[in-house]
């Protein structure tokens, strides 16, 4: 008996990690599809278009093509970057302590980062930090970061 | 020119009395004891600007053998203040009167007055409205108004003799700024108690400070409490990137009898600007981060399940996120308000 509960346990450790639930290589960001509707305005918008300047590179425009990015062969590398990014600037250890919610968004030739602080419970966060990290597609360098 | 005393009763009609008021004090002849009002109280007179002469606009000042005159114009709709704030002279006599778009004595020997004074003129006045004010003073030389400044803030300085030091009376009007230059449809926002609170939340954000960092995001509570409306801000600290009501907070208002009847915050840092590299915005020390401009990504997200409306306020407009918006559903459009103008 005693040795059928341990095989018991044994088998059930495993399928206890499986159910728990592995980060996320490309975010758990809430509605990424939404998320990329909503921030295309600084890739499209002619109003906006000094922002991207700023960075010294050029709106993609409204033709350029746009997805949520969800290939964990994409994502791990490039958040690797986005980590080591954010780590730099010191955003990364006010966000940890609370955790933060991320999606992989492609505008064009740019392959950004929106990083949002995640809610604590009980709270009201009626505006949390949120930043969208910008970078090159193809050589993956930082272009720059818009703090909304 | 003949004593418009002389002329014509005092018992005349408004109008009649007012242009003659006007006219008496531009002429060339030495205005005397033309617009002597009685001993007592100031004369005060609700008549509009267009029952007067119109004078011209844009602050250029006018000098007549004695009497001086000089106006302002309203840009917007908007009451405003006029305040006696310096004054440097001895002259007995020194009359100071607003002509337009109220007719009041404000000063009848501003040498001798205390100061500061305040009058309160609440309109609201259309926009192009006219504020215009006479000067005669009490000595032998003629008067002259310098005004400075610009919306919503001019200084009319005074001078009463030969020395163009312009500080012998001193003056501001300020005009009271509304937050919306028309009234939003909105019922919410174009309730006159939200809207000071909206301001009053727009105020404390430190909106006009160069440095960013001392700019901060400031939210609240828009309620209604024993039928009056109020916008109850967020406790805590408020961040310059980001705004939050603390744990406890909502139930504690309702719990006071509040009806909750939407949430806001502002957006106080410029479209463009570089987020600060003090630490101050969420621990940011590196150049190379630029501030959006909203509804931001985490405005949309607390929407999801709210069963009120969020207002963002950020430097010309308000936006509007309706109860149970979702992350990249269609924007309203946003309200224009009135740039910096606290």
């Amino acid at each position: 008996m005693r040795t059928m509960i341990a095989i018991a346990l044994l088998l059930a450790a495993p399928a206890a990690a499986q159910t728990q639930r592995r980060p996320d290589p490309c975010g758990d960001l809430e509605n990424k599809a939404g998320a990329l509707t909503s921030l295309a305005r600084y890739f499209v918008d002619p109003e906006r278009a000094t922002i991207l300047e700023g960075f010294g590179v050029s709106q993609p425009g409204p033709d350029a093509p746009r997805a949520v990015v969800e290939d964990p062969r994409v994502c791990s590398p490039f958040m690797g970057r986005v980590r080591a990014q954010l780590g730099r600037s010191g955003v990364l250890r006010e966000l940890q302590p609370e955790g933060f919610d991320f999606a992989v968004l492609s505008y064009g030739p740019f392959l950004t980062a929106l990083v949002t602080e995640r809610p604590q419970e009980g709270t009201v966060l009626a505006h949390g930090y949120t930043e969208l990290l910008i970078f090159d597609d193809e050589t993956l360098s930082y272009v720059g970061s818009i703090v909304e | 020119m003949l004593s418009y005393r002389s002329r014509r009763p005092r018992t005349g009609r408004l109008a009649t009395f007012l242009i003659a008021v006007w006219t008496a004090a531009c002429s060339d002849e030495p205005a005397g004891d033309l617009i002597t009002a009685p001993e007592g109280p100031a004369p005060i007179i609700n008549a509009r600007a267009d029952s007067l002469p119109q004078i011209p606009s844009g602050g250029a000042p006018i000098t007549t053998t004695r009497t001086a005159a000089a106006s302002i114009v309203l840009p917007v709709e908007s009451g405003f203040t006029v305040e006696f704030v310096d004054r440097e002279c001895a002259a007995v006599g020194n009359r100071v009167t607003l002509t337009s778009p109220v007719f009041q004595v404000l000063l009848r020997s501003g040498c001798q007055a205390a100061f500061p004074q305040t009058w309160r003129f609440d309109g609201p006045f259309p926009a192009g409205t006219v504020i215009a004010f006479l000067f005669r003073p009490g000595t032998r030389h003629p008067g002259a108004i310098r005004v400075s400044g610009g919306f919503p803030v001019w200084t009319l300085s005074f001078e009463d003799s030969t020395d163009d030091d312009f500080n012998d009376l001193v003056f501001t009007v300020t005009a009271e700024c509304p937050f919306f230059p028309t009234p939003p449809a909105d019922p919410l926002l174009a309730d006159q108690a939200v809207q000071r609170g909206l301001q009053d939340l727009w105020d404390n954000s430190n909106p006009n400070d160069p440095n960013q960092a001392n700019r901060f995001e400031q939210g609240g509570w828009i309620v209604e409490r024993n039928g009056q409306r109020e916008v109850i801000p967020f406790g805590g600290d408020p961040q310059p990137c980001r705004s939050e009501s603390p744990r406890g907070e909502l139930q504690a208002i309702q719990a006071s009898g509040a009806t909750i009847l939407g949430f806001a915050h502002t957006h106080p840092h410029t479209f463009g600007t570089a987020v600060p590299t003090d630490g101050s915005c969420n621990g940011n020390r590196l150049p190379g981060r630029t501030f959006g401009d909203g509804p931001s990504y985490a405005d949309e997200r607390v929407m999801s399940g709210s069963p009120w409306p969020q207002y963002i306020i950020d430097e010309n407009r308000v936006h509007r996120l309706d109860p149970n918006h979702q992350v990249g559903d269609p924007l309203n459009s946003p309200v224009d308000r009135n740039p910096n103008c606290s």
